[in-house]
């Protein structure tokens, strides 16, 4: 680990890297330019697939075989849609990719359409990020007016444009049929699966939906090959680079880059400097807001790759790790993301609809020191109700149209059954004896 | 075709498939409130859960398609799909889904007017809980008039989205729509843009709880009072299903009837609505014309009225009809059958009706621009049928006998010109018309709603009229009129005992309608023999 | 008050709907200019713009009142938007949310008589590493402290 370099986040910091002429000097564009003339697409999405690269935008799904399922011979045109709508609480990678090296992501976007055959991709990026959003356009300029992008990039006759899509402020459009839906004018409902978006997605055609940090990954994927990145991390299963995001109370938050499998202690105490003001620690959110909260004694050991963090009853979702302290007021995290979440629902199934608001206000109750001690079962049974009973070895046990009821039901139930003692201290009857 | 199993009962279904149709055919109860066969699906109430063999998430059933699945991969070694829908995940489920509905719905049954036809109600008593588990503070909005007659309760509304997706996809006119997000998300029309198309009020009738009313039905009784009577509307020649909804005496609402063979699922808001053009003038006793007054009579009176002013006016070779494309073809082909008995010319002809535009809708649906709704049966039962009245000016014009066309009679150039040259004109109709106040003889039979019989639509669909109201007055059915007529003037007509009696004697002597029966008729009507 | 874009808004619109595959999704995009040039998205500017996508005013508004950044009422010319989720929050988003209402009289979702701050707490910016963290219209502001917060408003005063 010692020894691990930088891949993704090499030139952050360094004067003018989101400039095209720095990234031509260090090696940009070659990965792209090799699969644009010397590979096939079947050739890239092998290459892919045999590097073990999983989505990096939470779910982990394997990318070279997302990739495969995009029908063939479908007289349609094929999309590539760059996930940047970056919303996950606890997450805040993407941005860092997209200022500091905008060019290296536009480089795995050529190379995923090139994968596809696409040749109208878009990055969706949340519409907050303005400066974010300008930076993409000036980098797409650069590449349009070196041939590129456009008609016959790098000289061959593959064309491809990419278009940059503000969002408007809505988290549930990071979920990949909301963001498409979004992207056709529309609210950000969800929609019901099947039809998966490869064979029915933007304007009923097959597409591709791949996170930020999961592109920025292929050129180096295509240069150094499938062995080299398999090679990288822990674990052989789930390898690659990763960054992960360290907020909350640490001394040195921020975006760090580690080999898949870095034990979650070392992201804390090492690399992130430890707790801050040295207090004791509490809890960890792993993986972004939507993963179950794990208690210190939890985290012992604990690798940061996706089937590790599964293992140990959450998951590593978009390595958003959100560190609490022993001054944690539980009850008062607990509140503050249910609120988030029933700020985000779009409101379209009932579970979700109706649930992420009821546990809010019971939630509320409990911080103004009004819960009932029959509260706490209740909010288990709806959470039960929203996202379904927890069982990481039969998958989704969700009940609604997309995994959003799991990503609030999950956190809710663990905070109240691993600190059910600190809701107990809000409990009515407690606070008049 | 692919092999499902629902429960314990077993079908061979169509790949492609919806589970949730093939239940509700079975007759396998799965609640549900966002699907509806006339819309898309959206899978969003997720009330309609199911379990299915090897998919550990509930599936909605409305959303889920049977495909066939290779033989060393079938279940048992012989299904496609294996369905539950009573198991305690399915049930629990349920529960769970209507909690969540209820927990900012109102407890307003009592004065709801839903209350009786509620898929909220008669789900949550038979899956739901017994109490409610919320404590919290419920959402409280105000409602609002949409536009159109129709008004929305917010705080029933379950976001089905129903009534969205029909003004969308059925009407393609896009006034409703769901503003905000979340919890907040409300169904909305935009400022200075309401509900605005003529098959508006269809959104009541979708709502599958009582969030959208029609003004005009709300609060004006109970549902259970009310008798529900499948008929046929015969404001145009689509000639769409409905169901009457009237205690005794009084109608107090029409919704459409199902019918794949003629509207689909949705009706117009003219027919909707109609009945009230009926509620006035009616016509209850004969009345016959002296001078600028009318004086009420008999019927023995009103029909040897008819058989003195005959005699009196150039005799049974001088009578003149016109039939009505509005009445059912009972009435319309008795009264062709008397004319042609009567006279040797060519005697009868079709009272005008107002024509319009059709509008046509999106997904199809259709209102004639041709109001007389029974246009097609009045020609196929009529013998002998006059194009115009032109030739009713030749020789002799005496008695002129008139079914009326409910108050859509058009009294054209030569229709005016035909009823200044009959020296006697006798009517028969359910309410004061334009075409009445010209008679000088008025006989009132039955209304619309009052009718029995059958009519044929412009696509040769015949339905059958049920009566849902009582005949007022002395009003009699428009078939035993003209039956009663013929018995005076010609001695035949008293063999007619019902509107049934008459509909067989069609069925025998018109070759198209040799296949017309009221048993055949059924629910959902007979196509008669094209001629080609 | 009816809405048109202005020439050069306009020219960038027509791009947008060349560069689309299909004119509906230029939605958001048109609503981000339209908003930026009017300050809000008022009816008659929904009704234009509906016009313009070939869509109905009522369809437009469905998808205008689900996002948080579109607004249909006018706001303050600059629009303070507190993060208030998880880091945020630990970090001290309320004391910086008191802060500023106090500072300058106005509740949470108010805006100032003369018409300069509207002060909202919106939900995860994106930005947890350096909370807590404020969005003035288009530009972040991080590692907030009271005394950064006094400055920044100073400057914009
Ligand atoms: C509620 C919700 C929010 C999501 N937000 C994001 C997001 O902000 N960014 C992202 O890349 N993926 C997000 N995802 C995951 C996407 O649906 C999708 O899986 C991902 O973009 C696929 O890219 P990948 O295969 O490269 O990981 C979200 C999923 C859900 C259910
Ligand atoms: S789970 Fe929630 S966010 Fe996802 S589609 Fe349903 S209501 Fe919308
Ligand atoms: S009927 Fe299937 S989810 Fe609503």
């Amino acid at each position: 680990m010692n020894d691990f370099q930088p891949i993704l986040t090499k030139h952050v910091g360094q004067p003018g890297s989101a400039t095209l002429d720095y990234y031509l000097i260090h090696e940009g564009y070659q990965a792209a330019r090799q699969a644009i003339h010397e590979m096939t697409s079947d050739a890239v999405i092998q290459v892919v697939k045999d590097s073990g690269l999983q989505g990096r935008g939470g779910a982990g799904f394997p990318t070279g075989v997302k990739w495969s399922f995009i029908p063939r011979n479908s007289r349609k045109p094929k999309y590539l849609i760059n996930n940047a709508d970056e919303s996950e609480p606890g997450t805040f990678k993407d941005r860092l990719l997209i200022n500091h090296n905008p060019h290296q992501v536009i480089e795995g976007m050529i190379i995923a359409s090139k994968a596809i055959d696409c040749h109208l991709a878009f990055i969706y990026i949340r519409g907050e990020f303005v400066k974010e959003a300008r930076l993409l356009e000036t980098a797409l300029e650069e590449c349009r007016a070196n041939h590129m992008l456009g008609k016959g990039i790098f000289g061959s006759n593959f064309d491809l444009d990419i278009l940059v899509h503000r969002g408007a402020g809505a988290y549930i459009c990071g979920e990949e049929t909301g963001l498409i839906e979004s992207l056709e004018g529309k609210r950000g409902w969800p929609r019901i699966k099947p039809p998966f978006p490869a064979i029915e997605g933007y304007l009923k055609s097959p597409t591709v939906v791949n996170n930020v940090e999961t592109l920025a990954n292929l050129p180096h994927i295509i240069l150094n090959g499938a062995d080299w990145f398999r090679a990288i991390g822990a674990s052989h299963d789930s390898p690659g680079p990763k960054l992960y995001c360290l907020s909350g109370h640490v001394k040195k938050p921020g975006v760090y880059e580690a080999p898949s499998g870095i034990e979650l202690t070392e992201l804390i105490y090492e690399l992130a400097g430890g707790i801050k003001d040295d207090r004791r620690l509490k809890a960890v959110i792993p993986g972004g807001s939507s993963s179950p909260v794990l208690t210190a004694s939890e985290i012992d050991g604990l690798k940061m790759d996706y089937p590790s963090v599964k293992a140990a009853g959450s998951m590593l979702g978009s390595a958003g790790i959100m560190v609490l302290d022993e001054t944690t007021d539980m009850v008062q995290v607990c509140y503050n993301l249910a609120r988030f979440y029933a700020h985000e629902s779009c409101g379209q199934c009932t579970p979700c609809r109706e649930g992420t608001t009821w546990l809010t206000k019971i939630l509320r109750r409990f911080t103004q020191g009004q819960g009932r001690r029959e509260d706490l079962d209740l909010i288990l049974e709806v959470t039960d109700n929203i996202g379904g009973l927890i069982d990481f070895s039969l998958g989704s046990y969700g009940k609604t149209i997309c995994p959003f009821g799991e990503a609030v039901a999950w956190p809710v139930r663990a905070f109240v059954q691993k600190f059910r003692n600190e809701f107990m201290d809000y409990l009515v009857e407690d606070a008049v004896a | 075709m692919p092999l499902l199993k629902i429960d314990d009962q077993t079908f061979e279904v169509p790949k492609g498939a919806r589970v949730l149709d093939e239940a509700l055919k079975a007759g396998i109860e799965i609640p549900h409130y966002c699907y509806h066969p006339a819309l898309s699906v959206v899978g969003s109430c997720r009330m309609c859960a199911v379990e299915i063999d090897g998919i550990p998430k509930l599936q909605t059933s409305c959303s889920t398609l049977v495909g066939e699945l290779p033989p060393e991969k079938k279940f048992e070694g012989q299904y496609d799909m294996v369905v539950h829908t009573r198991s305690d995940k399915v049930v629990a489920a349920r529960k769970s889904a209507l909690e969540f509905l209820l927990l900012n719905h109102p407890l307003d049954c009592p004065v709801c007017d839903q209350a009786g036809e509620c898929l909220l109600q008669d789900y949550s008593f038979k899956y739901g809980h017994a109490h409610s588990r919320f404590i919290e503070e419920k959402r409280v909005r105000p409602g609002e008039d949409l536009g159109s007659g129709v008004v929305i309760n917010q705080n029933r509304c379950i976001m089905c989205t129903r009534c969205v997706r029909f003004t969308r996809e059925i009407t393609g006119t896009h006034e409703l729509f769901v503003e905000n997000r979340g919890n907040d998300n409300r169904i909305a029309v935009f400022d200075g843009h309401p509900l605005d198309n003529p098959l508006a009020g269809n959104v009541a009738d979708i709502c599958p709880v009582g969030a959208l009313l029609l003004k005009d039905y709300m609060h004006t009784t109970r549902v259970w009072l009310l008798s529900h009577t499948p008929s046929t509307c015969t404001e145009c020649t689509t000639g769409c299903s409905i169901t009457v909804d009237g205690a005794k005496d009084r109608i107090y609402r029409i919704i459409s009837r199902e019918n794949a063979q003629a509207n689909g699922h949705f009706i117009c808001d003219y027919g909707r609505y109609a009945f009230h053009q009926y509620e006035d003038d009616v016509l209850t006793t004969p009345q016959l014309k002296d001078g600028a007054e009318w004086t009420e009579i008999s019927w023995e009176e009103a029909y040897q009225q008819v058989v003195d002013r005959i005699g009196e006016y150039g005799g049974q070779q001088a009578v003149r009809a016109l039939a009505s494309p509005t009445f059912p073809n009972e009435s319309n082909y008795l009264l062709g059958q008397l004319m042609n008995q009567l006279t040797d010319k060519k005697s009868i002809a079709l009272l005008p009706v107002k024509q319009q535009e059709d509008q046509v809708f999106p997904m199809g649906f259709r209102i004639s621009g041709d109001k007389g709704g029974n246009h097609r049966g009045a020609r196929d039962v009529i013998h002998n049928l006059a194009a115009g009245t032109q030739s009713f000016h030749k020789g002799d014009l005496g008695v002129l006998i008139v079914l009326d066309g409910d108050g859509r009679g058009e009294i054209t150039e030569s229709i005016e010109r035909l009823f200044a040259a009959a020296p006697f004109t006798v009517v028969l109709a359910s309410n004061r018309s334009d075409i009445t106040r010209l008679a000088d003889l008025v006989l009132p039979v039955a209304g619309p709603f009052e009718r029995e019989g059958t009519v044929t639509n412009d696509q040769g669909l015949v339905q059958w009229l049920q009566p849902a109201v009582q005949l007022k007055g002395q009003a009699r059915p428009d078939w035993q009129v003209v039956a009663e007529l013929s018995q005076a003037l010609i001695g035949e007509g008293a063999m007619y005992t019902c509107a049934g009696d008459v509909t067989w004697k069609i069925n025998q002597t018109i070759e198209a309608y040799s296949q017309i029966t009221r048993f055949k008729i059924g629910k959902f009507g007979q196509f008669v023999e094209s001629a080609a | 008050m009816s809405f048109a874009f202005t020439p050069e808004r306009k020219r960038l619109f027509k791009e947008l709907v060349k560069r689309y595959p299909d004119k509906r999704s230029v939605t958001l995009p048109a609503l981000h200019l339209a908003q930026e040039q009017e300050g809000y998205l008022g009816r008659e500017t929904i009704e234009a713009l509906a016009r313009m996508l070939g869509s109905a005013p009522s369809t437009l508004m469905d998808t205008v009142s689900f996002y948080t950044m579109f607004t249909t009422r006018p706001r303050g010319k600059y629009l303070l938007q507190v993060c208030q989720t998880l880091a945020c929050s630990l970090a001290g988003a309320d004391q910086v949310v008191d802060h500023i209402s106090k500072r300058h009289q106005i509740k949470v979702g108010e805006t100032t008589p003369d018409g300069k701050f509207t002060l909202l707490k919106v939900e995860c910016l994106g930005s947890c590493g350096t909370a807590p963290v404020v969005q003035i219209n288009d530009d972040y502001y991080e590692r907030l402290t009271l005394d950064k917060v006094d400055r920044i408003l100073d400057k914009l005063a």
